[in-house]
């Protein structure tokens, strides 16, 4: 029981901090904490599969559910003219010039990435055993929509 | 007077074109070269075939899996030089290297000189393949006669006018080819030698991660190995990956070999952009060599970018 009062905790957290972030900053804000709260809940996932931390069914849940609303919104933070631009920190935006060249594909990508994150929520693993493969199927979604949709500018 | 200064252009004229021409000559595999080269194992060669990464140019853009063993070519190669389009390497006689000898695939990977001995564009990333071991191009040629043969013919490049000049790339090999080590001074342990044999030679990992001379015409600048510069293809920027700021010092060896086998960083950020399919190609090495090449890029000298 503990265990799932801290898992629901760690989700409350996740989400609250995305949606503030979400309502105010600048598209590239956005993008950025969105991917941020994504390689949380990876990381999350991560660790359990590699047994550094604990499985907790509760932080699997959670870690997905973030993900799939991430995967909802995502595609709203790309309007025409943030193809270029700084982050707070004067980072420069990673986004790849392919995502307006291809719009319908990047969207695509994404909506698989909602599919997938959905089937893993939907499975709710309870070991973990039954995480590894979803954890695949969820996490080959990062490599394949970087390879294309990501670039290094700076 | 006008006649004689003629005579005297049209001479210095034809001794520099003989010196041009001499100079670029292709090479012949030497007696050194050929001595190494063994009937082939293709199973070993397998090994080879992924550290040398032979499949993300030469397979269709985007392939995967099986896919990647496909090697028909056509894969357009966006550079500051124009377009390069990878040639068929399948089995194909009438395409691809059916009907080669093992002598002359030797050439191309170690002197990148081709059956009909012409220059290959350094595009093909022979400046790294030139430090393969005889027994490896055996082995990596064997293999590649098992995989399917393509039936695809090979498109011409579409380069700008200077880089059209195909025998110029002998005065470019003159400078810049070389088969000594790009670094020098690394430990002494056989796993860092062996990291170094895979990413200085078939893994050709400076071939994107090291700054080129000449305005990024030239070879590699070994001063500043593996410390990132602009992308030779398509856009963007190559990280540094040395442990220098702005590299991967806060990597452990196991992070570099675990993202290898994975493509998840120490923070579960993901590889991308054309990392992707290398990396993919490193997941299907044995454990031990991700180990080393981790080894060797935590071995390399230091370089700051930031």
């Amino acid at each position: 029981m503990k265990r799932v009062i801290i898992g629901a905790a760690v989700a409350a957290v996740l989400s609250a901090g995305f949606a503030f972030a979400a309502s105010h900053a600048s598209p590239i804000e956005q993008r950025k904490t969105a991917m941020k709260s994504v390689g949380g809940a990876m990381g999350a996932l991560g660790k359990m599969a590699k047994g550094e931390m604990p499985f907790d069914a509760a932080v699997a849940l959670a870690s997905f559910t973030t993900m799939n609303e991430v995967s909802k919104t995502f595609g709203e933070y790309f309007p025409v003219g943030s193809e270029t631009g700084m982050d707070s920190e004067g980072k420069e935006t990673t986004a790849a010039p392919k995502i307006w060249e291809d719009m319908d594909g990047f969207k695509a990508a994404l909506a698989k990435f909602g599919t997938d994150t959905e089937a893993a929520m939907a499975a709710a693993p309870q070991s973990v055993e039954a995480l590894g493969p979803l954890l695949g199927s969820v996490g080959g979604n990062c490599k394949s929509c970087h390879e294309t949709f990501r670039i290094l500018k700076q | 007077m006008l006649k004689k200064l003629l005579a005297t252009a049209v001479f210095s004229g034809a001794v520099a074109f003989a010196i041009f021409w001499y100079l670029t000559i292709p090479a012949q595999l030497s007696p050194d070269q050929s001595a190494g080269l063994v009937e082939g194992d293709p199973v070993a060669g397998e090994r080879v075939f992924w550290i040398g990464g032979c499949g993300s140019c030469h397979a269709e853009k985007g392939a995967k899996g099986e896919d990647k063993k496909l090697l028909g070519g056509g894969h357009r190669l966006d550079t500051p030089a124009g377009i390069f389009v990878t040639p068929n390497i399948s089995p194909d006689p009438d395409n691809g290297i059916g009907n080669w000898t093992v002598s002359q695939f030797a050439n191309a990977m170690l002197n990148g000189v081709s059956p009909a001995g012409e220059h290959y564009y350094p595009a093909f990333p022979y400046s790294s393949y030139t430090r393969m071991s005889p027994k490896d191009i055996s082995d990596l040629f064997a293999y590649l006669k098992t995989l399917p043969a393509v039936v695809k013919s090979n498109q011409p490049n579409e380069l700008a006018l200077p880089f059209k000049l195909r025998r110029g790339i002998g005065l470019w090999k003159s400078v810049f080819l070389s088969s000594s080590p790009a670094t020098k001074g690394l430990p002494d342990n056989e796993q860092v030698k062996t990291g170094q044999y895979l990413a200085e030679g078939p893994g050709h990992c400076g071939e994107c991660h090291t700054p080129r001379t000449v305005f990024g015409f030239g070879g590699g600048d070994n001063s500043r190995w593996l410390s990132g510069g602009p992308a030779p293809e398509g856009d963007g920027r190559i990280p540094n990956i040395t442990s220098g700021e702005g590299g991967v010092a806060s990597w452990s060896p196991s992070d570099l070999a675990g993202y290898f086998e994975s493509g998840f960083t120490p923070v579960f950020d993901s590889v991308g952009g054309s990392m992707v399919s290398v990396q993919e190609n490193l997941s299907m090495l044995p454990p031990e060599d991700r180990a080393a090449i981790a080894a060797y890029l935590k071995a390399v000298p230091a370089i700051n970018t930031k």
